[in-house]
């Protein structure tokens, strides 16, 4: 089997008041589970760092990578602080779930922490009863027959970018299938946004030809 | 710049694994992890009762808020009695699912014997009605009720499919803190009505001990007690908690305030009780994200064949060519035995993955086809393909020029219907979008460019051997290549080839066209040196290897 390495991207071990460079003025760093281990979100704390990886690229080729309007499917779009307090506040006590909807190859070698990976293309044409499967464990109820999302988890939902569809093509079935839209969340930004703002990620394999 | 930490994660894999596997191990008739979690607070809770109950006997009987005492007693009776047939037959309203282990129902027979007796007593007490004798009973009897219940609660643990969840060790003695203030209460009161009560206090002084043992081997982990340390934040905070109002208890203990240890007892049960049931949800919760990855893997993979099918089918253009080249170079006795070998394993896999198109084929991550008209194709090229592999068969056996004519005459006709296979699956699953369209056709081009390796390579040897006609189509065949590198390198929108921008991608194409940039001149050269010839030989393997790898990475990483 493949070795899977997670690495995990903290700079420095700083107490919560002592970081120079905070997410917010309130909030120096939040801690998360990631597939059962501890990860404390930060942002990276030198003020020199620059990133020099995919996410610095500017001018991807549109169409197909086109830059998506602000709004989305009628759903309430986030940004990154609201993405960092919905980690908080609802993945931290259960209520929330933060989807990937990129496929598992990016999953792998990159992620925001805690996240877990939905990739669109599951969604495409996806029959009811597939969907019902994945919906339950979002914590939808089937009562007599009929969907109950009332204790169904609220999502947030981000792929690499502003020029991704990735998140829309996962968002727009399951909300034709029937998830609440109110318990839906985009963010815009993704990966991009989340790591140009030096915040920590979780990598646990790196794609590599045979 | 960042530190990476690493973390070696093939160990939370095989946990992930492992624990998929054994939930299709457990019989439908068992619990699930989340009803057993749910089981194993439930029972642990009733070890609390049996104390608490015992407790409220002795606070009625030290006339201590009495009918508070007598009120909760009332109440924790009919609790334990609900929860003990809750667990044998299932109660929805407390979530208590039907335990069917015989070992259990057993345990919990012995539990409801001694229930019975014990609770004659109890309702004398509440009806006034009670003597030394039932004080006696109660203060005799009610460790070994306990010590029965707890017998049950270790079945329930032992029961846990996974011996990788930890964590229901941590709900089990999570729990039994619970019990434990209430025993703690109970013998404070205990020597309360009787200082000289050795057995009380002996009692008390061990079940502090096990109380601040037990706390301690949550925060920090104790091996002897099975117990990992916490590292769930939520729960450690509420762990703290807890180890702040144990010193105050241990506080109020060591005064001898017998009111005050009763007070503090419900507060450290409520955050004991607290913590258990995060342990509980946090089992549930990571069941329920190991059980949605595991859901979701199962859809992507369905999903992810069909760019599976077209690599494979596209790979069967390749090796219609590599089979011939191979067969020449056997003729020309270049690297005879090397060849045949590779002759016979390619007749293996071209058949086997033909039969896959068919059937289906796990091991190459094949299903099996139902579009009839891919069916049908199939059926055309399997005409071709039977007499080409006895024909295949018979050259590796006997070596005679009629099965290499055979294959040189037929091998143009086999690799055309093969490509038409290609495009037939492509059509079979229409893409969405422009991307996906785009996408396939990457892998479907850089697919095709591993069969042109071959059959340049086999066109050479063809001049070589003085069929002068091919020349033409080697040309054809170098020009193809080269186009179809130069659009995967750089991109052709009227083909719709978008130019790549992950870097891995690149990398490899630029390896792929360094090869080609030496080997090129030499397929174009009318006549070559042995040496030449030998270059091409050693390097055509190898521009295979890379385009494959090419291939590869455009089948699995998608760019975006």
């Amino acid at each position: 089997m493949q070795l899977l390495v997670l690495a995990l991207i903290t700079i420095y071990t700083f107490a919560q008041d002592d970081l120079l460079i905070k997410i917010a003025p309130d909030i120096s760093y939040v801690n998360v589970l990631h597939h059962g281990i501890r990860v404390k979100v930060m942002r990276n704390q030198d003020p020199e760092h620059l990133l020099l990886d995919d996410y610095s690229k500017t001018s991807r080729p549109c169409p197909p990578f086109c830059i998506h309007p602000i709004k989305l499917e009628g759903i309430k779009t986030i940004a990154t602080l609201e993405m960092v307090k919905f980690m908080r506040d609802k993945v931290n006590s259960g209520r929330g779930v933060i989807v990937d909807a990129r496929l598992p190859s990016w999953y792998k070698a990159e992620t925001i922490p805690s996240a877990i990976n939905i990739p669109f293309i599951v969604f495409e044409k996806i029959d009811r009863k597939k969907a019902e499967k994945i919906f339950k464990l979002l914590g939808m109820e089937v009562k007599n027959g009929h969907w109950d999302f009332s204790h169904a988890k609220e999502i947030a939902v981000f792929c690499n970018g502003v020029w991704c569809d990735q998140s829309r093509r996962l968002i727009k079935p399951m909300i034709k299938l029937g998830y609440p839209k109110e318990k839906i969340f985009w963010y815009r930004n993704g990966m991009q946004g989340w790591k140009l703002l030096g915040l920590t990620t979780v990598v646990q394999k790196v794609n590599k030809a045979k | 710049m960042a530190d990476f930490g690493t973390y070696d994660a093939k160990g939370w894999v095989v946990k992930v694994l492992v624990s998929i596997f054994l939930l299709f191990l457990i019989p439908a008739s068992a619990l699930s992890t989340r009803e057993l979690a749910r089981d194993i607070n439930l029972a642990g809770k009733q070890r609390m009762l049996i104390q608490r109950m015992s407790k409220d006997v002795f606070m009625i009987v030290a006339n201590i808020e009495k009918e508070r005492a007598k009120s909760d007693l009332r109440k924790s009776m009919q609790l334990f009695e609900r929860r003990l047939k809750g667990l044998v037959d299932g109660d929805k309203e407390l979530g208590l699912a039907p335990v069917k282990n015989r070992e259990f129902r057993a345990q919990i027979t012995r539990v409801s014997k001694l229930w019975n007796d014990f609770k004659l007593c109890l309702k004398n007490v509440l009806n006034n009605k009670f003597s030394q004798k039932d004080m006696s009973y109660v203060k005799n009897n009610n460790l070994q009720l306990l010590k029965e219940m707890n017998e049950g609660v270790k079945i329930l643990v032992a029961m846990n499919p996974s011996t990788k969840i930890v964590r229901a060790q941590a709900i089990n003695l999570a729990g039994k803190e619970r019990m434990l203030t209430q025993s703690i209460a109970k013998n404070t009161l205990l020597l309360y009505l009787d200082p000289k009560d050795g057995v009380a206090r002996q009692e008390l002084e061990k079940n502090m001990a096990l109380f601040g043992k037990i706390l301690n081997g949550l925060i920090k982990g104790d091996e002897a007690l099975g117990l990992q340390p916490t590292k769930i934040p939520w729960i450690r905070r509420k762990l703290q908690k807890a180890n702040k109002e144990w010193v105050e208890f241990k506080r109020l203990i060591e005064r001898g305030d017998y009111k005050g240890v009763v007070d503090y007892a419900d507060r450290l049960l409520v955050t004991m009780d607290n913590v258990t049931k995060l342990y509980e949800k946090s089992i549930q919760k990571e069941k329920r994200a190991l059980a949605l990855a595991s859901l979701v893997d199962r859809f992507y993979k369905e999903k992810a064949k069909l760019k599976r099918i077209i690599n494979l089918a596209g790979k069967q253009r390749m090796l219609t060519q590599k089979m011939t080249k191979e067969a020449l170079l056997i003729t020309l006795h270049i690297g005879e035995q090397r060849n045949e070998a590779q002759l016979k394993n390619d007749i293996e896999l071209y058949d086997r993955t033909l039969r896959g198109f068919v059937k289906g084929d796990e091991e190459l991550g094949l299903p099996a086809t139902k579009n009839l008209e891919v069916l049908a194709q199939i059926k055309r090229v399997e005409v071709l393909w039977e007499p080409f592999k006895s024909h295949a068969h018979a050259f590796l056996q006997k070596k005679e020029i009629n099965d290499l004519k055979y294959l040189l005459g037929h091998n143009e006709e086999l690799l055309k219907e093969s490509h038409i296979l290609v495009q037939k699956f492509k059509r079979a699953y229409p893409s969405e979008d422009f991307l996906e369209r785009a996408r396939k056709e990457i892998v479907d081009i850089a697919g095709r460019q591993r069969m042109l390796t071959q059959k340049m390579t086999k066109e050479k040897l063809l001049i070589l051997l003085h069929f002068d006609n091919v020349k033409q189509k080697l040309m054809q065949t170098v020009q193809l290549f080269n186009n179809s590198l130069k659009d995967l390198r750089f991109g052709n929108r009227a083909k719709k080839i978008i130019k790549p921008t992950n870097e891995k991608v690149k990398k490899q194409l630029s390896k792929v066209a360094k090869i080609w940039e030496n080997l090129k001149p030499l397929y174009l050269k009318d006549k070559i040196s042995q040496k030449e010839l030998f270059i091409i030989i050693k390097q055509n393997p190898v521009l295979l290897k890379e385009m494959d790898k090419a291939v590869y990475l455009a089948e699995t990483v998608v760019e975006y």
